[in-house]
């Protein structure tokens, strides 16, 4: 009983998780598309909101990778990956607090890496899988979509770049609403899906699923697709504002190269099942096209408060999960450490964000 | 026996993902790029009275667009499934 309450703890908080991720990275997706003025915001998030729910549907790699890869899942219990959560959501609503584009995706593995390892010692940590599928692939997909929107943007200007300005731009816009749907769907294969493994590691951790068996039921399936996009049209124009006009100046033929570069790694990664963070990528394909116009077109000093967001992510992430498991121990193994926990987490949730409304300034949405 | 890096990292996948990635966004901006050089030449010509040198410019724009299009539905299909 107190194991089935839990896990309907842990799968409600997975969910708000998948909503976060939406609120939280798909500011990144339709920045380039509202910096050029390819799109409306309102527009550019409400297609992205859609996209990023048929996305959903489209593969199970990246879940099989969260679900199998990460953490032991018959070392550990519900409670360990909703502590995991619970470290994750923390750290983002910290970055969307303060208007850094840091990974959710990292934040995930490194608050399930945090609580496992608080939980059942580091043999329930998958070093191996964490190094080979999370943290090399973390660090060459930037830097690939950073090569890819360089050279895209070169090829382009070398095209176009003798013809009136006018057309060009109209055409390069014309071409955002297709490239920006592309990154908003690569943006759902690879994003929900890490929902869909928590939650399916959960049901295995409770014997709700065989470990030998790895299967996603579709009622995972659709409730991730439906939070992360409801998450994508409640929207985080803080990021928006932050990922499409502070890093560079965009033109339209730079968010075509950027999101088509941005859309491509993702979707390559999501086919052999790596979980990237798509913010890191994004930022990767922006700064590349805006380097591949003129290196000092790049707002370095902010691309470097980012990179240090990044490089914080997986070890705070880890640390909180890894606190909260200590947390909910103080009250036991059943289901009262993670329900008191679960309603801490929503206060403090609530408070942050009225908080940032409060004082936040969104971007005009239309 | 600790395992290396070497044997960690599916080296293979890596490199596929990024030579996919790397062909995908170029082709795709390669081809979308020529049909705005295409459709955007052929305005120009057609409004100097050269309706053939126009004609030829804008039957490159639409090959450029059917091919970036043709890349991306290919390109989906292909990373999604399997």
């Amino acid at each position: 009983m107190d194991g089935d309450l839990v896990l309907v703890i842990v799968v409600i908080t997975a969910l708000a998780f998948d909503f976060t991720n939406g609120f939280h990275d798909t500011a990144n997706v339709v920045a380039t598309s509202i910096s050029t003025r390819a799109l409306s915001p309102r527009t550019a998030v409400a297609i992205a909101a859609v996209l990023n729910f048929v996305g959903a549907f489209l593969s199970l790699q990246v879940a099989a990778t969260i679900a199998a890869d990460v953490v032991q899942a018959t070392a550990i219990t519900p409670t360990v990956i909703f502590a995991g959560l619970v470290g994750a959501i923390t750290w983002n609503l910290i970055t969307w607090y303060f208007g850094l584009p840091s990974s959710s995706s990292h934040a995930l593995i490194g608050g399930m890496v945090g609580a496992a390892f608080a939980a059942a010692g580091a043999s329930a940590v998958i070093g191996e899988g964490i190094l080979g599928k999370v943290l090399i692939p973390a660090i060459i997909a930037p830097i690939v979509a950073f090569i890819a929107a360089l050279l895209a943007i070169g090829i382009a200007y070398r095209i176009v770049g003798r013809l009136r300005p006018g057309p060009v731009n109209r055409g390069f816009r014309h071409g955002q609403v297709v490239s920006g749907g592309l990154l908003a769907l690569a943006h759902g294969t690879n994003d929900a899906q890490k929902t869909m493994g928590v939650i399916t590691l959960a049901l295995i951790a409770n014997g709700n699923l065989s470990p030998d068996n790895f299967e996603v039921p579709f009622w995972v399936i659709l409730s991730a697709a439906t939070a992360i996009a409801a998450g994508t049209y409640a929207g985080g124009w803080r990021i928006i504002r932050t990922m499409g006009s502070k890093i560079i100046k965009m033109d339209a033929a730079q968010g075509f190269s950027a999101q088509g570069a941005g859309a491509a790694v993702i979707l390559a990664s999501t086919h052999f099942g790596f979980p990237l963070s798509t913010t890191h990528v994004i930022t990767g394909g922006v700064m590349g096209s805006g380097a591949g116009k003129r290196l000092s077109a790049v707002r370095w000093g902010l691309a470097g408060n980012i990179g240090a967001a990044w490089l914080m992510t997986l070890p705070a992430a880890a640390a909180v999960g890894a606190v909260s498991y200590g947390f909910t121990q103080l009250f036991g193994d059943g289901a009262l450490g993670p329900t008191i926990l679960f309603v801490a987490a929503i206060a403090l949730g609530l408070a942050l964000f009225s908080r940032r409304l409060q004082r936040g300034q969104p971007v005009p949405a239309s | 026996m600790k395992p290396s890096i070497a044997t960690v990292v599916d080296g293979g996948a890596l490199l596929d993902t990024a030579l996919a990635a790397l062909a995908g966004g170029l082709f795709v901006t390669l081809a979308f790029s020529i049909a705005i050089y295409g459709m955007t030449k052929s305005a120009d010509l057609r409004r100097s009275g050269r309706d053939v040198a126009a004609f030829g410019a804008a039957t490159l724009g639409v090959c450029g667009l059917v091919v970036s299009i043709a890349a991306v539905v290919v390109g989906l299909g292909v990373t999604l499934t399997g």
